[in-house]
């Protein structure tokens, strides 16, 4: 199953790796982000400093929907799926054949351009329209940096949002 | 020698101004803090430029969490150097490993690190278990 689909800019860190993966029990983590897949470097460290007991796989952005929706039947899997931007996020939902209903962003820091929701979190104008194609496809979008925190919804960070 | 400490948050600055409270000054210590707001990539941009200006013999870098971003950047960066510019990454900082790496006498890096990290682990004590055998 798909415990958690996650929008973070640091992907897999210590919130990930120290808070959300024992919270949600996981035994899989698969970062989808092609240039974390490129990258032999950013892929051996990232392996090196995976959670205990965690399989981690690292694929590219295309083919993770498919690769999503065959997990999301895998009974004995707790998968946490991470994305590090609402674009990849939208192309995987699309593909995954409807098995992702809960988007958590945890973390979208701020660049030029953007406007800032929280401390934590900037969206331009694409990163919004976005957020309102995923909604469409039937997908609860809730803004926390960790498990605990309270829930943060659309609305309750951007005016006039429906 | 120099040792750089970093950290989220501004634990790293606080570690490096305890040591200075506690063994003074005369030594080659430098900290960073990956605070929240800044991003991923800011943030190996910095430690990169911060790691990889020093010119001294045996670079130390301490962090403070195995498989957090901060360890993660460096690791990265550690796994790119080539083996004669390389420096010596260690996770899990506190304070007694800042302090014994400072104070060992050993004669080379590496057996002032071993010895730091034991002794860095060995200070970490379930104090009631002790008072169990004394009382």
């Amino acid at each position: 199953m798909i415990s958690l689909f996650r929008i973070d800019d640091r992907l897999l860190h210590g919130q990930v790796a120290f808070g959300w993966s024992p919270a949600v029990q996981a035994n899989v983590i698969l970062i989808v982000n092609d240039e974390a897949k490129n990258d032999k470097v950013k892929a051996m460290a990232l392996d090196l400093a995976k959670p205990n007991n965690v399989k981690l796989y690292i694929r590219g952005v295309k083919e993770s929907g498919e690769i999503v929706s065959k997990f999301a039947e895998a009974k004995k899997s707790n998968v946490v799926v991470l994305v590090r931007n609402t674009n990849d996020a939208l192309e995987v939902i699309r593909n995954a054949n409807g098995v992702v209903t809960e988007l958590n962003v945890g973390g979208l820091r701020y660049e030029e351009g953007k406007q800032k929701l929280t401390d934590l979190i900037a969206v331009s104008d694409q990163d919004l329209d976005n957020f309102k194609k995923i909604e469409n496809l039937g997908v609860n979008i809730d803004f926390r940096i960790l498990p605990r925190d309270k829930k943060q919804l659309l609305g309750d960070l951007v005016k006039n949002w429906s | 020698m120099k040792i750089i400490v970093a950290t989220h948050g501004e634990l790293a600055k606080a570690l490096v101004e305890t040591v200075h409270l506690i063994i003074g000054h005369g030594f080659n210590l430098d900290y960073y803090c990956l605070t929240q707001e800044k991003s991923g990539i800011a943030g190996k941009k910095e430690l990169t430029e911060l790691i990889l200006k020093e010119d001294v013999k045996d670079l130390v870098v301490f962090t403070d969490l195995f498989g957090g971003s901060v360890n993660n950047i460096c690791l990265e960066i550690l796994i790119s150097q080539q083996e004669t510019e390389t420096f010596h990454l260690i996770s899990g900082v506190n304070l007694p490993l800042i302090l014994a790496t400072i104070m060992s006498g050993a004669d080379s890096i590496e057996e002032k690190l071993i010895e730091a990290i034991e002794e860095a682990q060995s200070g970490i004590k379930y104090i009631n278990n002790l008072v169990k055998g004394v009382v």
